[in-house]
């Protein structure tokens, strides 16, 4: 990734709200998911800090989509602690509904401006 | 003639002894408390350097910094590790009827859900057909730092 864009990712991270924290956190859970799943690097020590964060991310207090939300990372968290061999290809499938939701919420409220899976620039 | 008593311009000797003594000691305590902020002052700023200097050749020291706090408690007490006590769990109601099996005591409130996508499936509808407004009901801040780390890490 070159210094710029990188630099312009650095500078939304800072500066982005919480949806948009949220959504790049679970986007590089899911990309650490996948790599993990398919056996192209992967760290899941980091995967782990990535749910745990992203638990820590979610209003919970009450019924909604917060507490789902907070539900079902805190699944995926218990899941990848686990030595079966499906906990990884299931987070990854629930890292991907999620993502999905957000990105379309997020396009629904703003106007899709969020750039497209493909084409967010891969650090 | 005594130092108690008037000398030749009216003033009062000994007072003039005890002020004089007085104000050696407060000027002698302002030397001594000035030389010990001074190394106080001294050693921040070396500590300053030396952290920039940590900065500046490790980048990612601040995820460096950030594991050995409490933060991820959760994980780690589920990998058999503990430490942090949970003091970051939130209240919960007992009306859920999703989940079926707490993981540990240490845990709290994580739990296997029996059927998550159906969960996650709520999450996406409910979201969605919030609005705006399930922002701020939903998500809340977290450390952007400690993100901006795990970002800037390769998969």
């Amino acid at each position: 990734m070159s210094s710029g864009s990188d630099a312009y990712r650095r500078q939304s991270v800072l500066t982005s709200g919480p949806s948009e924290t949220m959504r790049l956190c679970l986007e590089k859970a899911l990309r650490e998911g996948i790599a993990l799943a398919t056996g192209r690097g992967g760290d899941m020590d980091r995967l782990r800090k990535l749910l745990s964060l992203a638990r820590q991310g979610c209003v919970a207090d009450e019924p909604g989509p917060g507490r789902d939300l907070h539900d079902v990372v805190g699944h995926m968290l218990v899941r990848i602690s686990s030595p079966e061999s499906d906990a990884l290809a299931e987070t990854v499938g629930l890292l991907s509904i999620l993502v999905g939701a957000i990105r379309d919420w997020r396009g629904t409220i703003s106007g899709a401006t969020i750039p497209a899976w493909d084409r967010v620039p891969k650090p | 003639m005594g130092i108690d008593s008037p000398n030749l311009q009216g003033a009062n000797l000994f007072q003039v002894i005890v002020t004089g003594d007085h104000a050696a000691q407060v000027q002698q305590n302002m030397h001594r408390g000035e030389g010990q902020f001074q190394s106080q002052l001294g050693m921040a700023a070396v500590e300053k350097a030396l952290r920039a200097r940590d900065q500046s050749d490790a980048t990612d020291m601040v995820v460096k910094s950030q594991e050995d706090n409490a933060q991820f408690s959760t994980g780690d007490s589920l990998r058999g590790g503990g430490g942090g006590g949970g003091g970051s769990e939130e209240p919960r109601s007992s009306s859920d009827g999703d989940s079926f099996s707490e993981e540990s005591d240490q845990s709290g409130s994580i739990l296997l859900l029996r059927s998550p996508f159906e969960v996650a499936d709520r999450f996406r509808s409910m979201l969605v057909q919030g609005g705006r407004v399930m922002g701020d009901c939903t998500f809340r801040a977290i450390d952007r730092r400690f993100l901006a780390g795990l970002l800037d890490q390769p998969a």
